[in-house]
């Protein structure tokens, strides 16, 4: 299949590449980039898993193509730290809050509550779980997820 | 009074998890995240119907496509496999058949007909697209209550009933004699519909082999590396000695992880025939469509009971849905008919069932098989009103409960 040249700038640095058109953005950023953080949960857009900013807007990675990405911004789950390893407010309020457990659908709670958050920093609980309400998640249950949601914003995580 | 338990550091303390840091920073790692140099991609083409005999597999234009590598079919793996009984069934256990790929003609829906190898996941997907696989579909048998009636067709040919597993009423004297005569004799029966475990990982395989060591490495999302390593020696016929499983982190399980596939031995197979290494990440397509189903069962539970509503004596008679190719934990007829009666302080108590090949996906294990069991309970409370109240009377005294 023929390839087109694409540069993408994924956590803030330019990746050229050539790549076929159907290409998705999740697999330019596993395979290409080597971010494996954005996961695969059921490459059609229902689970959220690998939910990624472009732009700043979360969008379902298994539903872009790279093309689509290209001269844009992608933030991913590696880049939401500090650069010293700092976790972010809301990474570290799903470790305090037991909001995962296997760990596989978590990337994408963590990204998605962190673009909402910084869109709507002074969330009631009913406007975390609608946020929520694209990301599926198999083990934990819902409510320490929420609750971490809760404690993230808490916390100032969108201010 | 006594003193409230304490557990030292962790009991009653909040424990901060040591894997957490890594699992919200992207930094874990699952099958599909691992990269070994020059991995080669699997899928698969398989069966779009229940039952019918395969009547043409033509895989030439798929092997013809750009990228392809190997295409695998019943001809090329089926005879190499030795051995597929697991640690927990043993040599002499179930003799539930088994086959990597479907030969002659299928017997489930998503059935593996050929595995595509490949330099990408792409073009593996493009040329399992292109394998032509060409079924004479006849009526399939998919009812669990009349499987094993005469005049039914045989889901596996080779054999000569439908039924896996028989655990006949065997009329204990001790039970029937209580029910003869007890006040009351409430039955019910309850049905659990077919089960998908789907974790958010689907299952996944990477393996790796070394020819000049005779050694396979394996990373596998699984429950039970042991387990998997056993039935790959013995699938594979060679030594577990050289054999290494990695457990790296797992996206969830529930039951589904707990056994190898055909297709985790298949990708083995080709590991090693190709001398390279080879990865498959299931779709969640097939996951849901055949990744190992679980439950499908009935139970008709029988429990005598006198005026005062104590348990004097309880029956229980299973119906389980084996599918096609059931994984070891296919029929739960053993733990079921035991463990029935639960926490609750019966006289006496016996379980009878039967399981049964259909042509279904593969059952396996799923956490908590006795659902059923609290309907009898259930069942008694009715009448009275509060289907709860009655329940911690009827449970075990605290000396027959597990305490530390």
């Amino acid at each position: 299949m023929r390839e087109v040249t694409v540069e993408i700038t994924v956590n803030g640095q330019r990746r050229p590449a050539a790549i076929e058109p159907r290409l998705t953005l999740a697999d330019f950023l596993r395979e290409r980039c080597g971010l494996t953080g954005t996961h695969l949960g059921c490459e059609h857009g229902v689970c959220g898993a690998c939910t990624v900013l472009l732009d700043g807007a979360a969008v379902r990675a298994c539903l872009a193509f790279a093309v689509q990405a290209d001269g844009r911004d992608v933030t991913t789950i590696e880049a939401l730290a500090g650069e010293d390893g700092e976790l972010s407010p809301v990474q570290r309020a799903f470790g305090d809050a037991h909001g995962l457990q296997c760990g596989f659908c978590t990337p994408g709670f963590v990204v998605s509550l962190t673009a909402f958050l910084r869109d709507h920093p002074h969330p009631s609980d009913d406007d975390l779980r609608a946020a929520l309400a694209g990301n599926l998640c198999r083990c934990t249950g819902y409510q320490g997820i929420l609750r971490a949601a809760r404690l993230a914003a808490d916390a100032g995580a969108g201010r | 009074m006594t003193a409230p338990v304490t557990g030292g550091r962790f009991v009653g303390q909040r424990v901060r998890r040591r894997e957490d840091a890594r699992f919200v920073t992207g930094g874990s790692k699952y099958v599909d995240d691992i990269v070994v140099p020059g991995t080669l991609h699997v899928a698969f083409a398989r069966s779009d119907v229940a039952r019918g005999t395969l009547t043409r597999t033509d895989t030439a234009a798929a092997a013809g496509m750009p990228g392809v590598v190997a295409v695998l079919t019943a001809g090329d793996l089926n005879h190499l496999v030795r051995e597929w009984w697991t640690d927990l069934e043993g040599p002499g256990g179930q003799a539930r058949p088994f086959r990597l790929f479907a030969d002659g003609d299928v017997r489930f829906v998503g059935e593996p007909v050929a595995m595509v190898v490949a330099g990408s996941r792409y073009a593996a997907e493009d040329a399992a697209d292109a394998v032509e696989v060409d079924i004479d579909a006849v009526t399939p048998v998919v009812d669990a209550e009349h499987a094993a009636d005469a005049g039914v067709p045989l889901v596996h040919p080779e054999l000569t009933s439908n039924v896996l597993l028989e655990l006949p009423a065997v009329g204990n004297p001790a039970v029937e004699s209580v029910f003869a005569s007890a006040a009351h004799v409430l039955t019910e029966t309850f049905r659990q519909h077919r089960y998908a475990c789907v974790p958010m990982e689907t299952r996944g395989i990477l393996a790796s082999w070394d020819p000049a060591a005779r050694q396979l490495t394996v990373w596998l999302s699984t429950q039970g590396p042991y387990l998997a390593r056993g039935l790959l020696a013995r699938t594979l016929g060679i030594p577990e000695a050289q054999i290494r499983v990695i457990m790296p982190d797992v996206g969830g399980a529930f039951g589904q992880k707990m056994f190898l596939r055909p297709e985790e031995i298949a990708v083995a197979f080709a590991g090693r025939r190709l001398g390279r290494p080879v990865k498959w990440t299931e779709e969640r397509r097939e996951n849901l469509l055949c990744g190992e189903h679980a439950r499908e069962d009935r139970a008709t539970v029988s429990f005598a009971v006198d005026d005062e509503g104590t348990f004097l004596a309880a029956k229980a008679d299973f119906l389980e849905s084996a599918g096609a190719f059931p994984g070891a934990g296919g029929s739960a007829l053993l733990l079921t008919t035991s463990i029935f009666p639960g926490p609750y302080r019966i006289g006496a108590a016996a379980g009878s069932g039967k399981t049964v090949y259909t042509n279904t996906a593969g059952r396996g294990g799923y956490r908590g098989p006795v659902d059923d069991r609290d309907g009898g309970p259930g069942a008694d409370d009715r009448p009275r009103g509060d289907p709860v109240a009655h329940r911690p009377a009827r449970a075990a005294p605290p000396q027959r409960r597990p305490r530390q």
